[in-house]
Parts: structure tokens; sequence; C-alpha cells
């Protein structure tokens, strides 16, 4: 018997380049694909094991929609390791990290096809991680060479350092850095310049997180205007270190495309509001990434993937199968962690679906169009709709929200540890929602990137007491 | 010695009555204004005749863990001791604070904001832009400080004015200048004043009244003028560098000094007068902003800053003749946790022995003992 092809076998039965239409690039992508899982140290034992037991175990990879969610992580982890001959080629790197509003590095792309926008932490932890289980060796390297593991760093930038540090991907031409959210990314930057000694443009933006709880601070035209210039600023310096011209319509043709996305993207909610919820709630989270963290692959991957997956939802609903039986309860968590996919089964295991990813998942406010026309102020108005950026009241108020919308039973948080950002206002938001809502909410210690902390049996042992404290509480009817 | 101790515990004294003072004062109509973070300028709040209470307390275990219920057990250990001190019941000023003012410069300390937030206490948040070398960045701090201003205004039901300010910056000028002066005695060796010593005066002149700082720490230089070292000829000398040491964390400084050592100069973010000098006349809240925005050394929060701030340590060793470095920092702090391998890899080169440590607060008698054995090994071979 002739010996199975399991790079081949990965990309068809796993990656969605078995379905029409990325068939006709499955031998172009099975070429790049070799080098790529050579220069990752996959090996064909790594393969089997991917593909017959840690991806089907994981990922419901019977429908199309899902080896296509897999196929854009796939796809697009492929160019990210292509960027080295990119580079040799002439062609401009420009790194931005999780999360960026990414209509600005997507506008860089349009003004100049030659440019090269990448998340390089966040698409490739999001590849390595929940598809082949491996991030922890980067991380490891990562401690070994000046970031301490004791003190809880952020997997995301010790990811980034390892990459470029082990010359898996090439030092930029330009790294615009957004310190909007946290504190980390920005000074993760500075950190590689200082302690390795590498010398490579950096862009900071950064934002003082000082709205009032509660504060709508969209609506703030002194903050609006202020953030606005900063995206202005740094944007005019990337442009200028590209040596490209500030191509305004650029940015109203991304600022259209993501807002075309993101409306498609909504009937995705709808569905995942039905009773069983179609699937498990990290293929939505998944397709709202890319809203979030740009791709080099563009949305083209994206929205193939997001039709296909809208299809299966739509099958489903009508047949009335789902992640879970019937009238079982369904949450809403605020990031889920789906790096460790496993997790997310637990839960269905126990009866109990996680439909909704609270913290990608757009708000009211979200999806109406910008009050503000200069294309720079309408994306700093755009970002501080955001729970990710905004203060701890609005966000708990945008949970009341997304909870009220699509009647969720219960609210979980945690997964964000080690995020002094997003996951340090978690408890506040909790005591806050669950008072307002009266639905039972919950905290879980552990870390969506990776899983080298957390022992799995722990972890079971927590989700099976929230699934029986749900299940005691929610009580559905069933037809 | 004896001048110079009796007037630093006259001064200790006064600083440790003045919780108690102000709160007398409260009682009698005055408002208190209490502040967490070194880019709020307490020239605004004097100005504004409020109180001003400098959050920045620690030293101990037990309050931080009371802080677990609302933020997570990876804030630092600095902020999650602020948190905690109030929902123990261990700070008598927060609950009864008429505004508490928080510098946003880093996620840590908004969220102790958020916290007072959450339980009803009166915050107000200073937006501190952390991209400090853009001309929009530091417009946008005068704006904030502007905003301060109106808000105390308002709180205290009368106008800030210019002239009032004036006086305000004079008085901290002179404050800062003192503190720079008696810092800058530890030049000599051996000095006649230890670090321990100098960081207490610091606090001693952050929480107190500005005229009585003054009054004290001009009598404890003209004390010290006349004093004798009691530090050892020859003794290491040590520069220590880090987030800073709050009120009542005094061990670690201690412990250097009594291994031999002696704390010659410092690059410290908190709990700590900020050396500098306001401009006086003209634009009041454009030269507040100068100084604490662009004159400061930079924190260790702004991007970018490590270059800067490894520079200002590079000119503290020339000038203060350091023998050590030593790199101070609360646990789970992970800015500076950033910050100390690249200090500490910058000293290596320069051949300057450096240590760290980190800190959650613990000082039971075997952790202090522990410590104590580090410090001693680091001290032995700063003498060396």
């Amino acid at each position: 018997m002739a010996k199975k092809d399991w790079h081949k076998e990965y990309l068809v039965k796993c990656a969605g380049f078995g379905d029409p239409p990325w068939d006709k690039e499955l031998d172009d992508m099975l070429e790049k694909w070799r080098k790529v899982a050579n220069k990752l140290k996959l090996t064909d034992e790594d393969l089997e094991y991917i593909v017959t037991d840690w991806v089907p175990s994981n990922f419901d990879i019977e429908l199309e929609g899902t080896r296509k969610v897999i196929g854009v992580l796939t796809a697009e982890a492929v160019d990210l390791m292509m960027a080295s001959e990119r580079k040799a080629r002439g062609e401009k790197l420009v790194y931005g990290v999780l999360p960026a509003h990414t209509p600005f590095y997507r506008a860089l792309k349009f003004t100049d096809p030659k440019v090269n926008t990448y998340f390089v932490d966040a698409n490739f932890i999001s590849f390595v991680q929940p598809l082949f289980h491996k991030i922890g060796p980067f991380l490891d390297f990562a401690e070994e060479h000046g970031v301490r593991y004791g003190c809880r760093h952020c997997a995301l930038n010790k990811t980034r350092y390892t990459l470029l540090r082990q010359g898996i991907v090439p030092l930029p031409d330009v790294s615009w850095i957004w310190g909007f959210i946290c504190d980390q990314a920005p000074k993760s930057d500075e950190f590689i310049q200082e302690y390795w000694n590498k010398d490579y443009p950096v862009i900071h933006s950064r934002w003082s997180h000082h709205g009032a709880a509660h504060e709508k601070e969209y609506q703030n035209k002194d903050m609006v205007e202020y953030l606005g210039g900063v995206m202005r600023d740094g944007y005019e310096r990337v442009c200028k270190l590209l040596g490209i011209e500030v191509d305004e319509g650029a940015i109203i043709r991304a600022l259209e495309e993501r807002r075309a996305y993101l409306a498609k993207y909504e009937k995705l909610s709808q569905f995942m509001a039905a009773d069983p919820p179609p699937f498990s709630g990290e293929i939505p989270l998944i397709l709202a990434h890319g809203l979030w963290a740009v791709f080099n692959t563009g949305y083209e991957y994206y929205s193939e993937a997001l039709n296909a997956v809208l299809k299966d939802a739509e099958r489903r609903v009508a047949k009335g199968e789902g992640i879970v039986p019937k009238g079982s309860p369904s949450g809403m968590m605020w990031f889920m962690p789906f790096c460790n996919p496993f997790i997310m089964r637990m839960f269905e295991e126990n009866g109990v679906a996680i439909a909704f990813c609270e913290g990608l998942l757009p708000s009211k406010a979200d999806l109406e169009p910008p009050k503000f026309e200069d294309p720079f102020e309408a994306n700093a108005e755009a970002f501080l709709k955001e729970a990710m950026i905004t203060n701890w009241g609005t966000k708990a108020d945008l949970t009341v929200e997304k909870m009220g919308t699509y009647d969720v039973d219960f609210m979980t948080w945690g997964f964000e540890d080690f995020d002094r950002w997003l996951g340090s206002d978690q408890k506040l938001c909790l005591a806050y929602v669950e008072k307002k809502t009266g639905k039972p909410c919950f905290y879980v210690e552990g870390d969506i990137w990776e899983d080298r902390d957390y022992s799995q049996e722990a972890m079971r042992t927590r989700v099976e007491t929230i699934c029986e404290i749900v299940k005691a509480r929610v009580k559905k009817g069933v037809s | 010695m004896a001048r110079f101790r009796d007037e630093f515990e006259e001064f200790a004294g006064l600083s440790r009555r003045y919780p108690s003072e102000i709160m007398k004062q409260q009682g009698e109509g005055k408002k208190i204004v209490c502040y967490y973070g070194s880019r709020v300028p307490v020239e605004i709040i004097h100005a504004s005749g409020a109180l001003q209470y400098l959050l920045f307390d620690g030293g101990d275990t037990g309050p931080g863990e009371a802080a677990l219920q609302y933020l997570l057990p990876f804030i630092n250990a600095q902020a999650l001791y602020q948190v905690g001190q109030h929902v123990a019941g261990l700070n008598l000023v927060t609950p009864i604070a008429d505004r508490i003012i928080v510098d946003c410069k880093e996620a840590d300390s908004v969220r102790v904001g958020d916290v007072f937030e959450f339980l009803q206490l009166p915050v107000w948040k200073l937006g501190v832009p952390q991209d400090w070398d853009r001309e929009y960045a530091f417009k946008y701090y005068k704006q904030q400080l502007e905003n301060l201003k109106d808000e105390l205004g308002r709180l205290m039901g009368e106008e800030v004015t210019n002239d009032r300010l004036d006086e305000s910056i004079k008085k901290y000028n002179r404050i800062r200048e003192l503190l720079s002066l008696i810092g800058a005695l530890r030049k000599q060796s051996p000095p006649v004043i230890g670090g321990e010593d100098f960081i207490r005066l610091n606090h001693f002149a952050l929480r107190n009244d500005a005229d009585a700082s003054i009054i004290h720490l001009e009598r404890i230089y003209e004390a010290l003028q006349k004093e004798e070292s009691e530090f050892q000829e020859g003794a290491p000398r040590i520069l220590v560098s880090g987030r800073g040491f709050a009120f009542g964390d005094y061990t670690p400084l201690r412990i250097v000094e009594e291994c031999g050592g002696v704390l010659v100069t410092e690059l410290l973010d908190e709990g700590i007068v900020q050396p500098g000098k306001a401009k006086v006349g003209g634009d009041p809240i454009g030269n507040i902003a100068q100084l604490y925005y662009r004159d400061m050394v930079p924190s260790c929060f702004f991007t970018p800053s490590w270059g800067e701030r490894w520079g200002k340590i590079e000119s503290l060793i020339e000038e203060y003749k350091v023998s050590g470095m030593l790199y101070y920092m609360p646990s789970f702090d992970v800015i500076y946790d950033y910050e100390y391998p690249i200090f500490s890899k910058r000293a290596d080169e320069k051949g300057i022995p450096f240590e760290m440590i980190e800190s959650s607060y613990n000082f039971s008698r075997e952790a202090t003992e522990t410590l104590r054995t580090r410090v001693e090994s680091f001290i032995k071979i700063c003498g060396r």
C-alpha cells in the first residue's frame, strides 16, 4: 500500500483545499506548505496525528465551512512563512499587533500591493496552537532569552520575539505597534530592540485609557479627535517610511470592505442564536479574527469561508441540528480559549454550548455608520466603540446588551489572566453584569493562547462545575 | 548625628500625623484630594486649596490579598495593595476623599481607579499619553491638566488662578530643590545620609503640608552640613532603580545598608519627589506640563523610554561613583520586568554588578533572611 502523503491529507481533509474553488490551488499550496512544515519542524508523524486525531477531535471537519475556517488560518500562516522570500524580492513588510483596527493596514496594501501586512504573533499562534498544539517551544525560547516565565507575560509578545529572534520571520520594514489596548505590546517591540540590540523602525501609537465608567467614549469629541490624530500621525509616518503616499480614499475603501464583511458576519451571529447553536462558538470567533488582525491574504479566503459556514449554519438550523441537544443551555464567553479547543469540547461534552465570543461580537453601535467624517476620526470612533478598548463600565454594558440581543443563558469571563488590560477588569464586569441580568456569570482562571500552566483535568473539573450550575439554573422547554 | 536625627524624627512625626490632620481639617470644611501616580501634578491640587494625599502605601502582604475579589492576581503588587488597603478598611483617607485623581499612564493604575469607581468612590482619571515624544501627546496632556484644574475649581467652588498656581509651583520647586541638594550630599564618600533616610525624607515631603516640608527640609539640609557619616569608608555605593519604594516599604533599603552598602542615588518612578524645576510665570499649566511630561525622566511606560532612562543611569553612575546597581520592583510588574533585563545587560557591559529584587511585600522572617543572604552576596561583589 502506498504511503499516505499526510501533508496533502492535511490540506484536503482539514483545511478545505480539496473543496472548490480552493482545490484548484491545491498543488501550489502543497508545495508552499511542505516548505512551511519543514520550517516549523512538523514531521510526517505530527501530520498523521493531526489529521487522524487532533483536528477531528477538536473541529467538526465534516463541515465544509469548518474546513475552510482552518484553511483561512493555514493560508495566512503559509503566507507569513514566505515573508522572508517577499523581503528578498524587495517587497515591504509591515507588522502590527492584535487587536488593531484593520482598515489602515489594508489601506497600505491597497495603496501599494507590494506592501505586505502581517500580525505575526496573533496569526501564527492562532494557527500553530489550535491546529497543532505546538506553541510551547516558542514560548520556552522567549523565556530562555530575557522574558521571564515568572512574571506571566503575554504569549503573543513572547511568540513575536521568538519568531523574529529565530529568524522564522524577518525583521520588518516597519512595525506599527498599537498600544491602544495594553502597555505590553508596544513595550515588547522596545524590549526586542533594546535587549536583542536589533534596530528596525517602530512606530508607536498609544492611548491612555481615561474614560469614566459607563462613558460612551466614541461620543466624546475630544477623545475621538485625539485618537483620530494619533492614528493619522502613525499612518503618515508608516507611509513615509514605506515611501508611499497617504491615500485617504484607500482608507475609506478599507473601511467599507470591513463594514461589508461585518454586515455579512452579523448573519452568522443570528444563526448562532438558534437552539441549538449550529456549531461551537470558536468558528465565528475565528471568522471575526480578521476584523482585528490583518491577514496579508486579505478577505478573499475569509469571505469564502464565511459563505461556506453560513451555508452549513443555515442547513443545520433548518434541521434543528447543532453542537448540543436542543434545549441545552447556551452561553457567551468574553473570549474563548480557542487556541486550546479541548476546553470548548469539555463544555459541549457536558451538554452546554458556548455560542458567542462576546469580545469580538459586534454591538448595535458597531453596526451604525460613523458620525465623524474624517477617515481617521471615523476609525477612531469605530475603535472606541469596542469592548476591548473602552472603560470597564461600558464594557459591562455591552455585555448586558449582547446577552439580551442573543438571549444567552449565562456568561463566562476569564482565560486572560495574563492580560493586564483585557483581563484585569473582568471581575468587576462579572459583578456588574450578574446583578444587572440576574443570569449566572462565571470567571475561569486561564490563558486563551497556551495551556502549559493549566492541567486539562483541573480545567475539566471547573468546566463540569459550571455546566452543572448552568443546567440547574436553566431549564428550557424542549419542543 | 543628633541634630539631623532629631530633625528627621520631627519631620517623620509630622508626616505620620498628616492623615489625621487632614481628616480634622476636612471636618472643618476643607476638601481632601487623593492622587495616585507620578504624573498627577501636586501643584494643581495644592493651588486649588484642597488637601493633597498621595496614595502609595505598601510593605506588607495582607492588603493585596483583599484586592483579589476585584483584580487579577497578576496585577502588580503595588496596585493590588492600593485597592486591598481600601477594601480591607486599612486606609482611613480613601473612604472620605472628595476626589481621587488617577494617573492613567499604565493599565494597572487605571484598574486601581476602576475598582474605586466600582466601589462608588469619586474618581477622576487623568489621561497621560505614553507616546511622549509626539507634540500632539504633549498638547493632550496639557489639556488634561487644564481639565483637572477646572475639575478642582468646581470641587472647591473657586477658580484655580494662575497666581495661585505660580505660588504652588514656587513651593514645590523649593521642595524639589531641597531634596536634590540633600540627595547630592551622597556624592561624598562616605555620605552623611544614606538611601533609606533619603527615601523616607521624600515620603515625608510627599505626605505633608508644602510649607511644613520646606521648613523641615531646610533644617535637615542645614543639619546635614555639620554631620559626620555613619557609613564606613569605602562602603559599596549602590544605585537603585525601578518603580519605587512605597510608604512603609523600607525593609529592602534597610537590609542593603545593614549589609554594608550605601544607597547613593536612584532612578525611581513613584513614591519619590522627581527632580526638576517648573518655570514660574506665563502659562503655569503649560509650565507644569513641561516639567511633568518632558523634563522629568520618562516613565518606564512611555514609548520609547529605555534608551533615555539608561542614559540617565549612566550619568548617575559617573556622578555618584556607583559600584553596584539594584533593581527593585513589585511582583508581576510586567513593564518593569521588561526593563530590568535590559538594564542588567547594560550594567554587565559596563562591568557594574547588578541585582534584582522582586517584592510582593512579603517581609516575613524567612523571606527577609533569604533576601539578606542575596543582598550580602551582592554587596560583597560590589565591594571587590
